[in-house]
């Protein structure tokens, strides 16, 4: 159950941080009180992931952690790029 | 020309990148099929369907123990692998001098099990560090790693400004340079940390092949052959004793072991060792229980502490992953195939951005035509020699080196032509068929598997559907990209 | 004009061969030494070990460092020194 939790907390991160670079994936523009929650989302996102992850011991849960983030990652780079196709 | 840092990081970033790219390629591949070895052997034994932790009996204990002091009453060194929730089978192995064969045997009955001769998922795994040319193709994959590292430092300087802010960006729809570009960065950026970690790991695992612990002096003085032949490699001298039974060492050894699982147990004349399970934790260490022979007693434990060893440990047992649970370890195929991809999207390029100004030359075509035959051909000879595990009679002499040679001649076949259609500059002529060719041999495996196997795949359900289903996929995928291909056109 | 341009090519690709080049020559021994610095301290095998570890890590590292600018061949080298000069005290 741990992976699926880091792996929406990284989707999470890698939503907030698209919306904070709206011209480069092609959104409206944030507004302050928007870019301001998607930076903490950004921040605390994988911080939390980093947490949930750590339970599972030192290099399982550091291994799951970076895995989450590349294959969450990949998920919303193929997303945008079918949006936008 | 104005020469700058980027210009010059990106010179050595595609150079670096290439010339040791195609070798990686075939590391990578091999490395991510050696994450699931021992499944791929299963695959490859249908005969063996012991399902998954079955118990292990004191009969199978002691037929093992009859069976090793047999082999030892003959010379023969072998040594026992213990069943693990990977390999439920007991195996009494020795090395022939190019890979370790020997018997398996039924955990709760110990009655030999009749399997058929194959080079199994090992050869994937013997390949991918060693190139199957010994220690000199261990070298070398070494060197490739450190060179591959360079390459990646050298991209990380030209792409620091957007690594972070185009982190997910990929335009498919841009032009063809800049979607492969993109689906380079991408794959790139996302899966560095796995590739940088699994690079490092690999190189230090042999470490002492590229940085030997001598003083540099002593590297250019020749080592002088032994004259007289090694005392230990001799056979002991009159026959040995039978062994003890097995059941209560082990239970002595895995208290001894910390409650580490025992995974496999070494012969001496005068002693065995019982080692830790590599599947015990990501600390991959060589601790194990000495028990004096013929009685059985404790002897000592031997354990490598201290803070350094530890940390070697942990950078083997993160490169083996043989600690890893079914779900990390796919993680770990996921990730060598994004880290396959980065590498071959890095290589196509590499020959795209030269493509206009030099591909009239000689040099461009051989480049290309590598190129082809590494990333085409060598998914193409994996599977070959898949088909050719089933397609072989199960009683023929030397079948395990036959599939060494399908997989050798399928990939001289792809070479060969994938340089006759890059000579005549049909550049996708080359590509299409033999993506064809994956696509048939991916898409063909689980009917071959029902055909061939159909027991197997009722009894070991897990390890049939994920093999057949990856072949499946890697069809599926393949024909996508023949697809684009064709809509590029020639 | 053309001629200009090859020739401008030919020579700048002639300067990074050498400079890659010069970069490995310089950069291995340099890995060696701080391996075999490391190595010489009192710890056995175990600090053999941590030389590789640190020696490994840095030698991507320098290659890159010392192809990137004379500045960066210069600090290889200066380090490279410092290293024989640490071998030699200890030994």
């Amino acid at each position: 159950m741990i992976f699926p939790a880091t792996f929406l907390l990284w989707l999470m991160t890698f939503s907030c941080h698209v919306r904070l670079h709206p011209h480069r994936y092609g959104f409206a523009t944030l507004a302050p009180h928007g870019q301001c929650m998607a930076l903490v989302g950004r921040i605390a996102a994988p911080a939390v992931a980093l947490v949930l992850a750590a339970r599972m011991g030192g290099v399982t849960g550091v291994l799951m952690w970076f895995s989450s983030l590349s294959i969450a990652g990949l998920c919303i780079a193929l997303w945008l790029a079918s949006r936008r196709h | 020309m104005r020469e700058t840092l980027r210009t010059r990081m990106g010179w050595l970033h595609g150079w670096a990148g290439f010339v040791v790219g195609l070798l990686a390629v075939c590391i990578f591949m091999t490395g991510t099929l050696s994450v699931f070895d021992t499944e791929i052997t299963r695959w490859m034994q249908p005969e063996n369907q012991v399902p998954a932790y079955t118990p292990l009996t004191d009969t199978a204990l002691d037929a093992a123990s009859s069976l090793i002091h047999e082999q030892q009453v003959r010379g023969v060194s072998v040594f026992l692998t213990l069943p693990s929730a990977r390999s439920p089978t007991l195996d009494v192995l020795h090395y022939d001098g190019r890979q370790f064969v020997g018997t398996l045997l039924d955990p709760r009955t110990g009655m030999p099990i009749p399997v058929r001769a194959t080079m199994g998922g090992t050869f994937f795994f013997s390949f991918h560090y060693t190139l199957l040319e010994g220690t000199t193709g261990t070298r070398i994959v070494n060197i490739a790693g450190v060179i591959l590292l360079v390459a990646i430092g050298s991209g990380i300087v030209i792409h620091i400004r957007a690594l972070v802010p185009d982190i997910v960006r990929l335009r498919l729809s841009a032009a063809r340079l800049r979607g492969w570009l993109d689906a380079h960065l991408l794959v790139s950026v996302l899966f560095l940390p796995f590739t940088i970690m699994i690079i490092y790991t690999g190189v230090l695992v042999n470490a002492g092949l590229i940085l030997p612990a001598i003083p540099l002096a002593n590297l250019f003085v020749h080592e002088k052959p032994p004259t007289t032949p090694a005392s230990g490699t001799k056979a002991a001298p009159g026959v040995p004793p039978p062994l003890p039974p097995l059941a209560p060492l082990l239970a002595t050894a895995r208290h001894s072991l910390q409650g580490r699982d025992a995974g496999f147990i070494l012969f001496s004349p005068d002693r065995l060792s019982v080692y830790a399970s590599d599947a015990s934790g990501p600390f991959l260490t060589r601790d194990h229980a000495d028990f004096r022979l013929p009685d059985g007693r404790l002897l000592g434990m031997t354990t490598t502490p201290g803070r350094i060893a530890h940390i070697m440990q942990v950078m083997h047992g993160l490169h083996y992953a043989r600690f890893a649970t079914p779900g990390l370890r796919w993680l770990y195929f996921v990730s060598g195939l994004c880290a396959t991809a980065m590498i071959g999207s890095g290589l196509v390029l590499f020959l795209m951005k030269r493509r206009s100004r030099s591909g009239h030359r000689i040099g461009f075509r051989v480049a290309e035509s590598l190129t082809i035959s590494t990333l085409t051909g060598l998914p193409v000879s994996a599977l070959a020699f898949l088909w050719c595990n089933r397609m072989l009679p199960t009683s023929m002499a030397g079948r395990n080196r036959m599939e060494i040679g399908c997989f050798l001649g399928a990939w001289i076949l792809c070479a060969g032509h994938a340089s006759l259609c890059t000579s005549g500059r049909r550049m996708n002529m080359a590509w299409r068929p033999q993506l064809r060719l994956i696509a048939l041999l991916g898409g063909g495996l689980p009917v071959l598997d029902a055909l061939t196997g159909s027991r197997a795949v009722y009894s070991l359900p897990a390890i049939h559907a994920a093999i057949d289903g990856t072949g499946l996929l890697v069809a599926i995928i393949v024909l996508y990209i023949r697809r684009r291909l064709k809509g590029d056109g020639e | 004009m053309t001629t200009d341009r090859t020739e401008d090519r030919t020579r700048l690709t002639r300067n990074r061969i050498a400079g890659i080049v010069i970069a490995c020559l310089v950069s291995y021994p340099v890995a060696c030494f701080v391996m075999m610095d490391i190595a010489g301290m009192s710890g056995g095998n175990a600090t053999v070990q941590l030389g590789q570890i640190i020696a490994l890590a840095g030698l991507p590292v320098l290659i890159v460092l010392c192809f990137s600018a004379y500045a960066g061949l210069l600090s290889v080298c200066a380090a490279g020194c410092v290293a024989i000069i640490v071998g030699l005290l200890v030994s």
